[in-house]
């Protein structure tokens, strides 16, 4: 993944990161993405290096009786990218100053 | 990944057994990590719903949507399976193969061999049978010959008269486009010695039918095939490069040509790469050569006063999805009409040939036993290449053990082993591309006359695809047992043994010998069809001619048109100068050398045989038109009547034409008389008569390999050919005389177009050159396979030796002399041989029934060529197990059983 070749949709989801959504359904709610596009595309960034992914800890699973998730943060080529990304998708500026997330269930999409 | 095995999953909801069916596909390294994300997501938000009592249908649905992403996400990873696993298999691969450098490198040069030799023929197959001419839609073109319709043979090429084929362009349905053309020659008038140019004459519709179109200039048009219409002349693409320079304003320019009164112009250059059609009566004209690149076209037409003239060749453009046989039985239909309603016509019927067919004939006919030989050393190369690996194999044993006991599963290892081969045999394929690349230069110098159109074969893209696909093919073969036996070990019995296994157990040796038989096999056939060849050239050096060709050079010599007298006393003053030339015995003019296919197809009516009742019927026997010199030149005998004079000129009054026939003839028509005094009528008696004169002894002219067929000698001075060849018996190395003859010629006419100067040895040697590049591959082949093989025996018994130390011991320790082990092990290496020379021999009788069409005097079963070779080959082989026989009765038994 060439840095100057993200699409638009990848710099979305590079921007979601950047707002704090960090799991892959949170940022799906957040892009109005569907999981097809979503996750692949966590996949190919985390290989560019533009992503780090890290599990949950344990023992919050654990006491919620579930797998631990997975989540996402941006590394320092991501960042870059994202800036880069923005100056080149100027719509991407309006959703940068939106407030910290608050992870909410969305219904269908 | 934290633990999360110890989360029992509760697969309960459909989206969950969405993303457990979707893991399915997720790379095994990947899966875990794979589902317990998406497990997790869901099951949060799932919980996170219930908690906001908020899990109603549509959220349930929303849930199900997004775990059907999982498949894509889960589609996408798929790279992954295939990229990590391979790299690292190769990876693995590659350390192993460095490890033992000397394995690799036998396995590689061995493997290279084979694939070589494949990609070598393959690449003179891509080049010669499967690049397809250069017509559009060749496979529509369809060749329209004659045939008998009694079906018998016709006894010489005949063409089509146009008043039929005319007729067929009109009525025929099966055709888009029917065109005429014949074969034509001519040469280039330049002051500093011309060149003479082999070209076409063709009808306007030539180019509708082949779909050319010329690269400069325009094609034919109607206008150019009126009477009195300004002569005008395309070129073929080399000519245009070779004498004009490429000049690009060539167009519009006049040539000077002979047999032309007015020097036609140029209204086109064709492109490259085109050549002739196949004109089969122009066949016996001394240049004709029906692979050679067309040097120029002219247009034809047809004329009032010809049309029942048989001399035109006819190639159609069959309609989109009509077959080769329905166009024929349309043309039996009209030409079946066309005979009733003309005599001239009956006896004949139309043949359609694919073009593509006709052209690939010979190619076919050489080239494709010669890919079976060298696929035989490709499978041989992969016998022993299977046989090292098996070896290694049973070395590695442990450490295949040890990778199962840790938790490599049968296939894992099993892709270990074949990828291992691959590498071997890519290593192998990138040698053996090198390898093809320098024997197609090889073959491209060996093999002009015996393969058609060799220059058009280049050496690029096929050989590489075909050193590839070779490559995996003998991965396959190579590197599939072995990595079945490797796959199929059971690790407790491997681990039990200690310390890596150095000998075959009973099994394994039993496979190997298998293996070694069916090389020995493959390669007995290589070598009985090498000895077929090398006996038929054998007794081809020993067929007695009937004539001489030793010491004798022959060039072709084409000079301007000039009435006779003025021909004659030229031709004459260069006999008579060359044969004054120091090293000269004596010199001839022949139009009809031996073995070059070159003579007269003549319709003949003899006098005492009755009178043909159709065209068919008419006898056509090969004539040739000779000086008074040469009998006696090539050492021919005349057994009765008299030599030619100066005299038999045309020009002589109330000289009556003459001929000289051959032994052959004279018994064929005239077996109880003497032929001399009597006559034949040349195409009809409505022609002066030619009187018999003399017989000459037979000779094989046209072929050494068939006895001599009736033929009719005309004197050079009666019969005039256009380019005729000049024979001069020397009495030292002809060649050194090629410059001064040369120099007598122009010094009599600057003009004159000298071309092909070779020894009449030499042309002996192209009339068989696609037997002699047949027996020089297969014995190139067979060497090769037989070393291989031989190495191959050699390590077998090596192996078995080894693994037999023990038994071997005890036998020393019992009392066996040294004779008896060499019994023991020879006694072994013989049945190996034994089975394998059986089987090859049966092998041979059945795969050399292909080379029938190359043998002359041995039959593809011949006893004496099958029990030699069977005999020398074993006699050789019992060399190779020599070693190992000796190894064995060198071991000592003391050491050998406390070693055990």
């Amino acid at each position: 993944m060439g840095k100057s070749y993200l699409s638009f949709t990848v710099a979305v989801i590079l921007q979601a990161l950047d707002n704090g959504y960090q799991y892959g359904f949170d940022i799906m709610d957040v892009t109005g993405l569907p999981s097809g596009t979503v996750y692949p595309a966590l996949r190919r960034l985390e290989e560019a290096g533009y992503v780090g992914s890290k599990w949950e800890k344990h023992t919050i699973a654990q006491a919620a009786q579930r797998p631990p998730r997975k989540y996402y943060e941006l590394t320092k080529e991501g960042k870059e990218a994202l800036a880069e990304a923005v100056q080149r998708y100027r719509i991407l500026e309006q959703t940068q100053a939106q407030p910290p997330p608050k992870p909410k269930p969305s219904r269908a999409q | 990944m934290p633990g999360h095995d110890r989360h029992k999953r509760r697969v309960s909801r459909p989206h969950l057994w969405l993303i457990a069916l979707a893991g399915v596909i997720v790379p095994r390294r990947l899966r875990a990590d794979w589902r317990q994300e998406w497990e997790a997501e869901l099951r949060y938000r799932e919980t996170l719903l219930a908690e906001w009592d908020r899990l109603d249908w549509r959220s349930k649905f929303d849930l199900l949507w997004r775990s059907l992403g999982a498949f894509r996400d889960a589609l996408l990873l798929q790279p992954r399976r295939s990229e990590d696993k391979m790299f690292q298999d190769f990876r693995f691969g590659a350390r192993m193969l460095l490890k033992q450098p000397a394995f690799t490198l036998i396995a590689v040069l061995t493997l290279s061999l084979g694939i070589g030799a494949t990609s070598a023929v393959f690449s003179l197959i891509q080049g010669v049978l499967l690049t397809p001419p250069p017509y559009q839609q060749p496979e529509r073109i369809a060749l329209i010959t004659t045939a008998r319709t009694d079906g018998q043979q016709t006894s010489g090429p005949r063409g089509w008269p146009a008043a039929q084929w005319l007729e067929w362009q009109k009525e025929a349905k099966s055709f888009e486009a029917i065109a005429a053309y014949g074969w034509t020659f001519n040469f280039l008038v330049l002051e500093d010695g011309s060149e003479s140019l082999e070209g076409m004459f063709v009808t306007k519709d030539y180019f509708r039918v082949t779909g050319l179109q010329p690269a400069l200039g325009r094609a034919f048009q109607d206008s150019d095939t009126v009477t009195n219409a300004p002569p005008v002349v395309i070129l073929g693409y080399d000519l245009w490069r070779r004498k004009f320079n490429g000049d690009p304003n060539i167009i519009g320019k006049t040539i000077r040509i002979s047999r032309r009164d007015t020097p036609p112009t140029v209204i086109g250059v064709m492109p490259s790469g085109i050549r002739f059609l196949p004109a089969p009566s122009a066949a016996k004209e001394p240049n004709y050569n029906v692979n050679a690149q067309v040097d120029f076209w002219t247009p034809a037409a047809p004329t009032p006063e010809s049309l029942k003239q048989p001399f035109w060749n006819v190639v159609g453009q069959l309609q989109s999805g009509t077959t080769l046989d329905a166009a024929q039985a349309e043309l039996a239909v009209i030409t079946a009409r066309q005979a009733q309603a003309n005599r001239d016509f009956t006896g004949f019927t139309a043949r359609t040939q694919s073009l593509t067919d006709e052209m690939n004939r010979d190619g076919r006919r050489i080239l494709l036993p010669l890919l079976g030989a060298a696929a035989l050393v490709l499978l041989i190369a992969c016998g022993n290449v299977a046989a090292l690996l098996l070896v290694r194999g049973l070395q590695r044993q442990q450490e295949y053990a040890v990778r199962c006991a840790l938790g490599a599963g049968r296939v894992a290892l099993f892709r270990q082993v074949s990828t291992e081969s691959l590498l071997l045999a890519l290593l192998g394929s990138a040698l053996g591309v090198g390898l093809a690349f320098g024997v197609v230069k090889l073959f491209k110098l060996i093999g002009g006359h015996a393969i058609p159109r060799l220059d058009a074969v280049t050496t690029g893209w096929p050989v590489l695809a075909c050193g590839l696909g070779a490559a995996v093919m003998a991965a396959l073969l190579a590197g599939l047992l072995p990595a079945l036996r490797a796959a199929r070990l059971d690790p407790m019995i491997a681990l039990k043994d200690a310390g890596p296994k150095s000998s075959a157990g009973r099994g394994e040796r039993r496979m190997l010998r298998g293996v070694t038989m069916i090389q020995t096999a493959l390669t007995l056939a290589l070598l009985v069809s090498a000895g077929l060849l090398i006996r038929t050239m054998n007794n081809l050096s020993k067929v007695q001619a009937g004539y001489n060709t030793g010491k004798i050079l022959t060039m072709s010599v084409t000079a301007l048109q000039r009435d006779n007298r003025e021909r004659v006393a030229v031709h004459q003053r260069v006999l008579e100068r060359v044969s004054k030339l120091p090293g000269v015995e004596s010199a001839a003019f022949a139009w009809g050398v031996p073995l070059t296919g070159n003579n007269w197809p003549f319709g003949v009516e003899i006098e005492g045989q009755p009178a043909p009742s159709k065209p068919s019927d008419l006898p056509v026997l090969p004539a040739r038109s000779v000086t008074e010199d040469y009998f006696k030149l090539l050492g021919q005998a005349l057994v009765a009547g008299r030599n030619f004079r100066s005299t038999d000129n045309r020009d002589t009054p109330d000289a009556t034409n003459v001929a000289i026939i051959n032994q052959a003839m004279a018994d064929r028509y005239f077996p109880q008389a003497n032929p001399v005094g009597k006559k034949f009528w040349g195409f009809g008696r409505n022609n002066p008569p030619t009187e018999i004169i003399g017989v000459v002894a037979n000779g094989r002219t046209d072929d050494l390999t068939k006895a001599a067929e009736p033929e009719i000698y005309l004197s050079m001075w009666q019969a005039t050919p256009f380019t005729k060849h000049l024979l001069v018996r020397t009495t030292a190395d002809p060649r050194a005389l090629m410059s001064s003859v040369q120099r007598e010629l122009r010094a009599i006419d600057p003009t004159v177009a000298v071309e092909n100067l070779k020894t009449l040895e030499e042309i002996r040697g192209d009339s068989l050159a696609s037997r002699s590049f047949a027996m020089r591959l297969l014995i190139g082949f067979s060497i090769v396979a037989s070393a291989l093989t031989l190495v191959g025996i050699y390590g077998v018994l090596s192996l078995s030796v080894a693994a037999r130390r023990r038994e071997l011991a005890i036998r020393t320790a019992m009392g066996a002399g040294r004779r008896d082990i060499l019994k023991l092990v020879l006694g072994e290496g013989l049945r190996l041989i034994a089975g394998g020379v059986a089987a090859g021999l049966a092998a041979a009788i059945a795969l050399s029934r292909v080379l029938r069409s190359f043998l002359f005097e041995v039959e593809p079963t011949d006893p004496v060529t099958l029990i030699t070779v069977g005999l020398l080959f074993v006699g050789v082989a019992l060399l190779a197990c020599w070693a190992p026989a000796r190894r064995a009765v060198k071991v000592d038994p003391l050491e050998a059983l406390r070693y055990e």
